[in-house]
């Protein structure tokens, strides 16, 4: 795929609740975005501007109300739940604030969880997590379950399973939101090196204009409408 | 999704909360444990039963007269036209000859002796067939049986036991070939006097021996004293009475088949020759007695109560079910986040209704394998006590009451397979909302 091919292409995606009601209520406003791949982008805005309603609708678990949005060239408006589900256990790795790994099974069995769905056999995922989890530096505590691992690790955890079936995007909603500055600054880093050394397009979206200063492209959301993106030098 | 991660991970659940998976599972062990235990206990006593007769000898029609159970009109004696005779039976069984046998032992007097030192030894006497000893599974330790020769010629031969030998002649060696003279107290005529010359010797049993005690009042103290059984060949019984096969009469006969026959055809083929004779007659029928009947009865009285026992123990796990489905619900709850990210990360609403409606049969099948081993458990422990008590009871019959502990197989894969039926229906309902979750509210939920 060419850098001139977007991985991500939204044309007028808005998104209402309650439609056709009294109390109807819109939450995205036109959104025309395109994210090409190996870019690193982080979407800011304060919390209420629709942010976590973007991130939703990219991360195909929620479907735009108006408008069109591509992934990888091939629009998702009329595919079924069951279509959305594989394209997003093979296209899209979730890191989430609070790391949402599976309680009571280990690191390992958290990271092969992607490929389980995506019916890989045993010794192939087995194989494949294990390097995922050497790459996030957490091959001594592989066997761990997560009450046992700290919120670092946790989310180096969750890392590794969002890489898991080689996504085209790495969707992280606030990783560093429920980690201290230090273990933050980790997960930053790892973030940089996924982008740096596997070329992984990374969509970041945080409240903290420190990390998102960080990123090669900073989109702003306020009220439901993008204000700026730093490709476009600055606000629109 | 593959399977066997969800039999993994419904293991894995099922342990982290150990307590609430056991008394989840109670209410299911608690009905699969009490079929068991019954199916156990009546499959044990069916086998034992059978192993029982099957020691005793091959089972056999009883023929005698007997009196119509709803008569109601005036009671009189059995005519003597009616009575049985041997000319009868032989009759019957010359009219079906590869179908039918009579192994006569129906012709009984009941004699006395005197050995050296002129004790008295009283005996029962039966007339035999030549097949008599096999048909009662009756090994000789000496000698030779009663043969066809013997019967056709009426020769004076006859078989007793080591009992008698011992009370007779202080040993059972070299009395083959001896002459015993009898005096007869009853069934022959009176005073008359028989000798036999004994050609085989057979073992009495405790049981026999259980059999022929008799009461004898001795020296004014009641003492229990053990007759023994002397078979001779029932046609030399006929000459020395001076009968014809017409004038014997029989209390009962007992009419066996052979393998060109079976038992209803062989019932069928007695009514048809009896009911010629009884034609008529209001109060009196030839009655068959069959004693697999015995059986056959136990079956029903054990089958109805395995029918009362599994109707509690539907109930039982209907409600076990239902308990199943609370937790089901109370776990998915409590798991919506983790449902959430599975979907995320890809899985299908099918994927995580068949992984939670996996962990439901689990649960289930846990539950009921634990109560099928306790049902063994139990069936085994009572059927053990019982025999015990019966070994303590009569002790005279314990060496032919072997109990037989036999759990029914088909009784723990019926019990088995409907606890796996009551975690799929009870499981599908929680499963499927689990499955149709939506996955934002999901990963929202707190």
């Amino acid at each position: 795929m060419k850098r001139s091919e977007p991985v991500i292409h939204m044309q007028s995606v808005t998104k209402k609740y309650y439609v056709g009601e009294p109390n109807e209520l819109q939450i995205l406003f036109d959104i025309g975005l395109d994210i090409c791949e190996g870019e690193f982008v982080s979407i800011v805005g304060a919390s209420g501007s629709g942010k976590s309603t973007l991130m939703n609708i990219i991360g195909l678990l929620d479907r735009p109300t108006e408008g069109e949005y591509l992934l990888n060239g091939t629009t998702t408006r009329v595919m079924d739940d069951k279509a959305l589900s594989r394209i997003r256990n093979k296209e899209i790795g979730f890191v989430f604030q609070n790391f949402n790994l599976i309680p009571k099974i280990s690191a390992l069995k958290n990271v092969e969880m992607p490929m389980m769905y995506a019916g890989v056999s045993q010794k192939k995922r087995t194989q494949r997590a294990m390097e995922l989890i050497e790459l996030v530096g957490m091959g001594d505590r592989y066997t761990h379950d997560p009450a046992r691992l700290s919120g670092g690790q946790k989310q180096r955890v969750a890392i590794a399973r969002a890489m898991a079936n080689d996504p085209s995007i790495i969707l992280a909603d606030e990783p560093t939101g429920a980690l201290d500055t230090k273990t933050g600054r980790m997960v930053m880093d790892l973030f940089h090196e996924l982008h740096d050394k596997q070329g992984k397009t990374i969509v970041l979206i945080t409240h903290s204009p420190e990390l998102a200063a960080e990123t090669e492209r900073m989109l702003t959301i306020s009220d439901g409408r993008i204000i700026a993106d730093s490709a476009k030098g600055g606000a629109l | 999704m593959n399977f066997v991660e969800s039999i993994k991970m419904a293991f894995t659940s099922l342990t982290i909360n150990k307590m609430r998976s056991f008394l989840t599972m109670l209410g299911i062990i608690i009905g699969i444990s009490a079929v068991i235990t019954i199916t156990t206990i009546g499959n044990s006593i069916s086998s034992t039963l059978q192993n029982t007769f099957s020691e005793i000898g091959s089972v056999k029609l009883s023929i005698y007269p007997d009196v119509h159970r709803d008569y109601s009109g005036e009671w009189h004696d059995l005519p003597s036209n009616l009575e049985l005779t041997l000319s009868q039976v032989q009759e019957l069984i010359n009219l079906h000859p590869d179908e039918l046998t009579y192994s006569c032992s129906d012709v009984y007097g009941r004699v006395e002796t005197a050995n050296v030192n002129g004790d008295p030894i009283q005996a029962s006497m039966y007339g035999v067939s030549d097949d008599f000893m096999d048909s009662i599974k009756k090994q000789l330790t000496t000698g030779r049986v009663i043969t066809k020769k013997d019967l056709a010629n009426a020769k004076n031969t006859c078989l007793v036991s080591d009992y008698f030998c011992e009370q007779y002649f202080g040993t059972t060696e070299n009395v083959i070939g001896k002459t015993i003279k009898f005096n007869t107290l009853k069934g022959l005529n009176k005073g008359c006097n028989i000798s036999l010359t004994i050609v085989g010797i057979f073992e009495l049993t405790e049981l026999d021996k259980n059999d022929l005690s008799i009461n004898k009042v001795h020296n004014d103290q009641e003492k229990m004293q053990v007759v023994t059984y002397i078979f001779f060949p029932y046609n030399t019984m006929l000459k020395e009475e001076g009968l014809t096969p017409e004038e014997t009469k029989l209390p009962q006969a007992e009419i066996g088949w052979t393998a060109k026959c079976d038992k209803e055809t062989a019932k069928g083929y007695i009514n048809d020759y009896f009911e010629k004779i009884y034609k008529g007659e209001e109060q009196w029928y030839m009655s068959i007695y069959d004693e697999e009947e015995i059986v056959g009865r136990i079956n029903t009285v054990l089958n109805v109560i395995t029918i009362a026992i599994s109707v509690i123990a539907a109930i039982s796990l209907i409600v076990g079910g239902v308990g199943v489905m609370n937790i089901m619900l109370v776990s998915i709850l409590e798991r919506t986040r983790e449902i959430g990210v599975r979907k995320a990360l890809g899985a299908l609403n099918g994927d995580i209704r068949s992984q939670f409606v996996i962990e439901a049969i689990i649960i289930c099948l846990t539950g009921g394998t634990i109560g099928v081993i306790l049902g063994i458990v139990n069936g085994v422990l009572i059927s053990k006590v019982a025999s015990y008590l019966l070994n303590t009871l009569a002790s005279e019959f314990a060496e032919y009451i072997t109990l037989t502990v036999q759990p029914s197989v088909p009784a723990i894969l019926i019990s088995l397979g409907f606890s796996m039926l009551t975690g799929l229906i009870f499981g599908y309902y929680p499963a499927k909302r689990a499955g149709n979750m939506d996955p934002i509210d999901a990963l929202r939920y707190e």
